[in-house]
């Protein structure tokens, strides 16, 4: 019984609507009682086979049109489900089963490398009690298991095992190979092909081949390189450059970059810092190159009016202006024109287009599906609660995030060395070959290394819609 | 005549009335099933960017030596870069050791900065509009002084003003003392249903989500160019909501931005909390409405929520009169509307439907959370029902002579229970 005198007097109360309840009942059995010695219905009902309260009840209701009994089984039955409902109450303020506040993680922060680092120091932090059996115990997502340490180079005797393996030195783990459990390389890894892991850190490379399941992560303290059509689970992320094959299917991405290269041998292959200064000149020269078609000045400055295709039935009032930073488009299918400078953040009511050429000084956020043509820079971060398809050779140098899903080009590069951007799309990803992300993918739906977006087909872009 | 006159008036008033509580409940019914099985719609937390704003971290406090140094602990050990943000926490004209607590803080983090008001008007809304003026922050992030904010909340509030609509972000509040008694197993469920529900449908369906002021931030400029916190109004939270909307700059709710605060602990003192929050609101009802209707920035469906939010405090004291208005109406022997029987289930349906919502919302918020136990407190809110009939009622009605006598509210704080 609770000790809580708050919660005694509540109890109390409540025995009170009891002790009322069943003296209506009580009193209405006396009643009954009382009257059953005279009431001639008995006596004509002794053939009746039944001849319980409820039969009593009523019939005497309708021979003396005695309402009494009425309000005496109404009135109790109405006090009963009235009270019903509060007993599970008051046995929960009682018993407590569930009384604790919501729980908060006041230590998270966000970090890609999570399932990395937490694995890495759970193991690091407990091999020394390894037994005589090379093998200790940790507490990995609430379960204990047995990790097994072990040679790099035994690896393949430990397949189809129950236990996390601790693997020491360089690891080549052979065609066909399936491990059931997560694996911990000291150095660098070599997954060949149609190898299944449930997750795997190795502090140096790791490669893996063609056609490989990474069930839930893949990490690694260098570099990662993806062959074609590996599934890489739930994260795949690395402090270095993380390359990735042709079709090969994603959640979570980190590195610096994520590269789609469809080369298989390029994908074992370092990339050269020659080809890094051509990427970085491209961008300056593609600003100040002379070109052959008109640059369109689109500014506060400009009359709206004399833009073209900025929505054929566009008002000069309804483009307003919310800060001095900020445009907003309304009605009708936005456009962009061709090589268009925009040096505000531009928020777009309706689906977008933006022509080839453009550069945006600012952030885009569109309430539609936003198409961009090649060749756009955008020097700031893109928002669209549809779809976001970026064209080749396009440089975004902020994030890409979408209510819907995103799809980019060959050729584009999003955010910039040394630091962290994001592409994030809601139903999916679509990357096409030689996309540079430096930073963090993210989908809920899943992401996809392809060919080209056209070859996706309309059905998928009208999933989107 | 005038007998039947009057009928008339108090039957329409009768009529008014369900149907204000009939579009209450379709309301909640829709935020409940979207939320439960809609397609919900992403926050920004997993935006990975190096590029993070500049923030000012707001504490206005005003004798919170039972709470302070939790709140200082817990925002001086955030994960946000230390050379993007600074932390003032107001010190309003406090008599006991806040002011103390402060300063060890202060010695102890360089970017802790304390503000010290012991002149001038007293309140949250002075307070902040001078700490505006010269903060560094492009962001301004509020707690209060009660708040146990986790180590990422801050980057997790921040990033979404990466979107140049964003003016306000809120995030969602968690009472950490719901194991005390009744009162804040209740609270507890009424967060649960106002926030996972609630907030994140609203958020959900673009309509209108509102910054509460306790955990959440706004950008500094955008406020200032607003006019700032009006010091007369008790919500400035709301003012700047419906500032905000009627601007074209939206705000969002992150439901991942979980904090702790301090739910009170008795009746008193929540009916005070409560009244002044009804009165605070119903206040900005009577500066805001037009406005909102008047906006060229909002669509219609988001105008028609914003009234909606707008009048939500008033609805108790709408049906506290109609229970009047009915028992006159049956004495009168005049109430043989054929709704008889349908205000009854109307009333009945709102008040387990509409603004309380216990088994829409607050079930449907429970068993998200993945509690089950607690779900079986809900018929007790029948008990707080009663009590904020009349506590929001005088909330609102305070407000209206407020408003028509041009009256100025004192700025009230909520006492706290965490013990030393």
């Amino acid at each position: 019984m609770a000790k809580n005198p708050k919660i005694q007097k509540e109890i109390i109360i409540c025995l009170f609507l009891f002790f009322c309840l069943f003296s209506c009942f009580l009193l209405a059995q006396d009643t009954r009682t009382a009257d059953n010695e005279t009431n001639p219905l008995y006596e004509a009902q002794d053939e009746v086979l039944y001849k319980g309260p409820i039969h009593d009840f009523f019939a005497r209701i309708d021979e003396r049109k005695d309402y009494r009994y009425l309000l005496a089984f109404i009135f109790p039955l109405f006090l009963i489900m009235a009270v019903l409902p509060f007993l599970p109450a008051i046995l929960e303020l009682v018993r407590k089963k569930d009384d604790q506040p919501l729980y908060v993680n006041m230590d998270y922060s966000k970090d890609p490398r999570y399932f990395d680092h937490s694995f890495r120091d759970k193991l690091l932090a407990n091999v020394k009690n390894v037994d005589q059996d090379r093998a200790f115990r940790v507490t990995l997502s609430k379960n204990e298991e047995v990790v097994e340490v072990c040679n790099a180079a035994n690896v393949d005797d430990y397949k189809f095992g129950k236990n996390v393996l601790f693997l020491e030195g360089n690891a080549d783990i052979t065609t066909n190979m399936k491990f059931l459990k997560e694996v911990y390389v000291t150095c660098t890894t070599k997954l060949h092909e149609n190898t299944i892991l449930r997750g795997i850190l190795s502090e140096n490379d790791l490669k893996i081949a063609p056609h490989s399941t990474i069930v839930r992560w893949a990490g690694s303290e260098a570099n990662i390189f993806v062959g074609y059509d590996c599934n890489l689970g739930v994260r795949c992320s690395c402090e270095k450059e993380l390359w990735i094959d042709l079709d090969c299917q994603f959640k979570s991405l980190y590195g610096h970059p994520i590269f789609t290269h469809y080369d298989e041998n390029a994908v074992l292959m370092k990339i050269n810092e020659d080809q890094k200064d051509e990427i970085e000149s491209e961008k300056d020269s593609f600003i100040t190159k002379e070109t052959n078609l008109t640059r369109i000045e689109f500014d506060e400055s400009s009359d709206p009016l004399a833009r073209q295709n900025i929505g054929e039935e566009e008002k000069e009032d309804e483009l307003r202006t919310i800060s001095d930073s900020c445009i907003v488009v309304r009605k009708g299918e936005s456009t962009i024109p061709l090589n268009s400078k925009i040096d505000k953040d531009i928020i777009i009511k309706t689906d977008a287009f933006i022509n080839r050429g453009t550069l945006i000084h600012g952030t885009i956020k569109c309430y539609g599906t936003l198409e961009m043509d090649d060749n756009v820079t955008v020097e700031g971060n893109i928002f669209a609660e549809k779809s976001i398809k970026i064209g080749a050779n396009c440089r975004i140098w902020g994030d890409v995030f979408s209510q819907g899903s995103v799809y980019i080009g060959a050729n584009t590069e999003i955010g910039s060395a040394g630091k962290d951007k994001s592409v994030i799309g809601k139903h999916k990803i679509r990357l096409c070959r030689n996309v540079k992300i430096h930073g963090y993918l993210l989908t809920e739906g899943g992401g996809k290394t392809v060919m080209s977006i056209g070859s996706i087909g309309k059905k998928e872009e009208k999933e989107d819609e | 005549m005038g007998m039947v006159i009057l009928v008339s008036i108090l039957r329409a008033y009768i009529l008014v009335m369900a149907a204000i509580l009939f579009t209450y409940t379709v309301r909640h019914f829709i935020f409940s099933i979207n939320r439960s099985v809609g397609e919900q719609k992403l926050y920004y937390q997993d935006i990975l960017d190096s590029d993070l704003p500049y923030v000012t971290v707001i504490v206005p406090m005003h004798n919170e030596e039972l709470v302070a140094e939790h709140s200082m602990e817990n925002i001086a050990n955030t994960n946000y870069p230390k050379d993007r943000l600074e932390i003032i926490p107001i010190e309003d004209h406090s008599e006991d050791a806040t002011l103390s607590i402060l300063e060890q803080y202060s010695e102890k983090y360089d970017n802790i900065h304390p503000y010290v008001r012991d002149t001038g008007a007293r309140g949250k809304p002075v307070g902040m509009n001078e700490v505006m003026e010269f903060a560094h922050g492009d962001i301004i992030i509020v707690f209060d002084a009660d708040y146990l904010p986790p180590k990422g909340i801050i980057r997790d509030i921040a990033i979404s003003f990466l979107d140049p609509e964003v003016g306000a972000v809120m995030g969602r509040v968690i009472p950490s003392n719901v194991s005390s008694n009744l009162l804040t197993k209740l609270l507890d469920i009424e967060r649960t249903g106002g926030y996972q529900i609630d907030q994140q449908a609203r958020y959900n369906l673009n309509l209108v989500p509102q910054y509460g002021g306790t955990v959440g931030g706004f950008r500094r400029q955008v406020a200032l160019d607003l006019g700032g916190f009006n010091p007369s109004i008790i919500t400035e939270d709301t003012e700047l909501t419906f500032k905000l909307y009627q601007q074209g700059w939206k705000v969002v709710y992150a439901n991942r931005a979980e904090c702790y605060e301090e739910a009170p602990e008795t009746w008193h003192v929540r009916s005070r909390q409560v009244t002044r929050w009804a009165r605070g609101h119903c206040q900005v009802f009577f500066k805001a409405f037009f406005g909102m209707i008047k906006s060229n920035y909002l669509k219609p469906i988001e105008k028609i929520d914003g009234i909606l939010l707008l009048s939500i405090y008033f609805i108790p004291l709408i049906m506290l009169v109609g229970l009047f208005v009915s028992l006159a109406l049956f004495f009168l022997g005049k109430m043989n509307l054929f709704t008889s029987v349908f205000i009854f289930i109307l009333v009945a349906s709102y008040s387990s439907f509409g603004n309380a919502a216990p088994f829409f919302q607050m079930g449907s918020g429970i068993l998200l959370d993945g509690g089950h136990m607690r779900a079986r407190l809900l018929p007790m809110l029948l008990f707080s029902f009663t009590f904020y009939l009349w506590f929001i009622s005088k909330g609102a009605f305070l407000a209206i002579i407020d408003t028509i006598f041009k009256r100025v509210p004192e700025w009230q704080k909520t006492q706290r229970f965490r013990k030393k």
